[in-house]
């Protein structure tokens, strides 16, 4: 097949579908069509991804196209580069299908926080994609993109790839540069791609992952080439009581998708482990005071001045800053942003914030732990379905406590793997959650693949 | 640690935050401030007696770039997504009287 009409069934969907489902917040057909027929053109293939559709997530920089991360605040904003990811993406041959909505600046589970218009599953249109990366996830589901980057603070690739029955990649903290992708929470934030098989996802992460001079975060760790396996003799799988027997609210389906891919784990020669995170039920709050506490900060650059919008005629310099950012950023981010600087005001900084940090480190010790008796661990993402758009909107604690599982390892900074594995009885997709040691990517996709063919075996 | 918000706690960081709140919200945001500190006192639990805070995953240090120049943006695309600007400069209320 050509990348023109790779390109153009990708159109057709979108044409058809995304005017209900609202994947995309920009499309440039123009452009998109150029590219493709400049590499149809070519008589060698031009990179590992030629002529493979990918769509962007609107918080990472695409040269002309705008980036609104989700907000009103950068509506008409022109990024004037590409982010490193778009760069490799581009050096390796992928054709971009556009900008996909999420949540204001990634604040968010279901991406109906978006700034500009709530996005919808593809897979049952009453219900949410799941957030912060919503419409990447909608726009693979629903056949408008091979493939769609994310980017992860406490869940947003993860939760979302299982909400549509996708896989995605939270790789290990620094694997990926952020180099031109939009800050929300930077000792959290990666990058990383979702697709509708692992093999999939760790074809766009080969090109994305690597040492950037641009993101002094990167770092310079060799990739490991994945050896994709049949079997999982000698493989030990964790699996943390905190996380299924003592799992605080989860859903019983959820769990037994989960304690079904076990099953078909230990079928296929891996032992399983019972491990303990004992400090999966603080995680969620030293999650929400780290990363509000980094998003006051970065978040501080929306000033009215230099970029996004400014209010009309404000009589004072403060005035400019004060209502720039009462008008045009949203209830949530706001609200995000008054507990962060909360958190590290004078007074509270060391009762919250820094206390935050102490759990944190407590957080990263459970995981060094578990190490010591097993390679990777298993399960759940989301305590439940995919829900109801507008089911948990008017609570925003609700919400939180849906990334239960998710900000642990974003926290101790460690690779984590989104794997379908198979529906519940109302037909709705369930996620494993494989987290892997720092920099195991490569084992973890390993694993994951054999997990994925267990429930799908033409998903190779 | 349980905290009661009250509305001049929030005046006062929303005054840090740069985001001008109306009055009416005041007390939304005070209760709503509350309800989330009363979520983050399980942290409360946790014995974090000499334990050192991890405000990074690196904690072996950045990798910084060698230090050569090199071409940045121009100045007019500096100010290209400026929202308002006049003879190269960003525009801003006036400072002095």
């Amino acid at each position: 097949m050509t990348a023109t009409a790779h390109l153009q069934a990708c159109l057709a969907e979108i044409a058809a579908r995304d005017g209900r489902i609202a994947a995309f917040l920009h499309v440039d057909e123009v452009a998109a069509l150029a590219r493709a027929r400049e590499l149809d053109a070519q008589t060698q293939a031009h990179g590992p991804l030629h002529g493979l559709t990918i769509a962007v997530k609107d918080n990472i920089a695409v040269a002309g196209q705008p980036m609104t991360a989700g907000s009103r605040m950068l509506a008409g904003y022109a990024p004037p580069r590409d982010a490193t990811v778009v760069a490799r993406l581009l050096a390796a041959g992928a054709v971009l299908v556009g900008k996909t909505n999420m949540d204001e600046f990634g604040m968010g589970s279901s991406t109906e926080l978006s700034g500009f218009v709530p996005t919808r599953n593809p897979l049952d249109l009453t219900r949410v994609p799941g957030g912060s990366s919503g419409g990447s996830a909608a726009a693979v589901a629903a056949g408008m993109a091979w493939a769609a980057l994310g980017t992860d603070t406490g869940g947003s690739i993860r939760q979302p790839a299982a909400f549509c029955g996708l896989a995605g990649l939270k790789p290990t903290y620094g694997r990926v540069s952020r180099s031109g992708v939009v800050a929300y929470a930077s000792s959290l934030d990666q990058v990383g791609p979702l697709a509708r098989t692992v093999r999939d996802v760790a074809r766009v992460y080969a090109v994305i992952a690597g040492r950037d001079p641009l993101d002094a975060t990167s770092v310079d760790v060799p990739l490991e080439p994945v050896s994709w396996r049949e079997d999982l003799g000698g493989l030990r799988i964790g699996v943390a009581r905190e996380h299924l027997d003592a799992a605080d609210g989860l859903d019983r389906q959820v769990k037994a998708r989960i304690e079904q891919a076990l099953a078909e784990l230990r079928a296929r020669g891996a032992t399983l482990v019972s491990v303990s995170l004992p400090h999966t039920r603080h995680a969620i709050a030293a999650y929400y005071l780290v990363a509000t506490a980094e998003a006051s900060a970065n978040l501080s650059r929306y000033d009215g001045l230099r970029y996004g919008q400014r209010t009309a005629n404000p009589p004072t310099l403060d005035a400019l800053y004060t209502h720039s950012r009462a008008d045009a950023l949203g209830k949530e981010v706001q609200r995000r942003i008054l507990l962060g600087t909360f958190a590290l005001s004078a007074g509270f900084q060391d009762d919250f914030y820094q206390k935050a940090c102490r759990v944190r480190r407590r957080i990263a010790e459970d995981f060094s732990h578990a190490w010591q008796r097993c390679d990777v661990l298993l399960g759940p993402i989301s305590p439940v379905a995919p829900w109801k758009l507008g089911e948990k909107i008017a609570d925003p604690l609700a919400m939180y406590l849906m990334d239960a599982f998710t900000v642990a390892p974003s926290l101790a900074g460690v690779p984590a793997l989104a794997v379908p594995v198979g529906r519940d009885a109302q037909h709705l997709p369930i996620g494993a959650q494989l987290i892997g040691q720092p920099f195991a990517e490569a084992t973890l996709l390993a694993v994951g693949d054999v997990l994925q063919r267990a429930f799908t075996p033409e998903a190779a | 640690m349980a905290v009661h918000v009250d509305v001049a706690m929030v005046r006062q960081v929303a005054k840090l935050a740069k985001l001008s709140l109306t009055d009416a919200e005041l007390p939304d945001v005070a209760r709503d401030l509350e309800r989330v500190l009363e979520l983050v006192a399980v942290l409360d639990e946790v014995d974090v007696q000499g334990v050192a805070p991890l405000v990074h995953p690196h904690e072996l240090g950045l990798l910084p770039r060698a230090d050569v120049p090199k071409p940045g943006l121009t100045q007019v695309q500096a100010l290209a997504n400026a929202p308002a600007q006049e003879d190269g400069y960003f525009l801003t209320p006036r400072v002095i009287g």
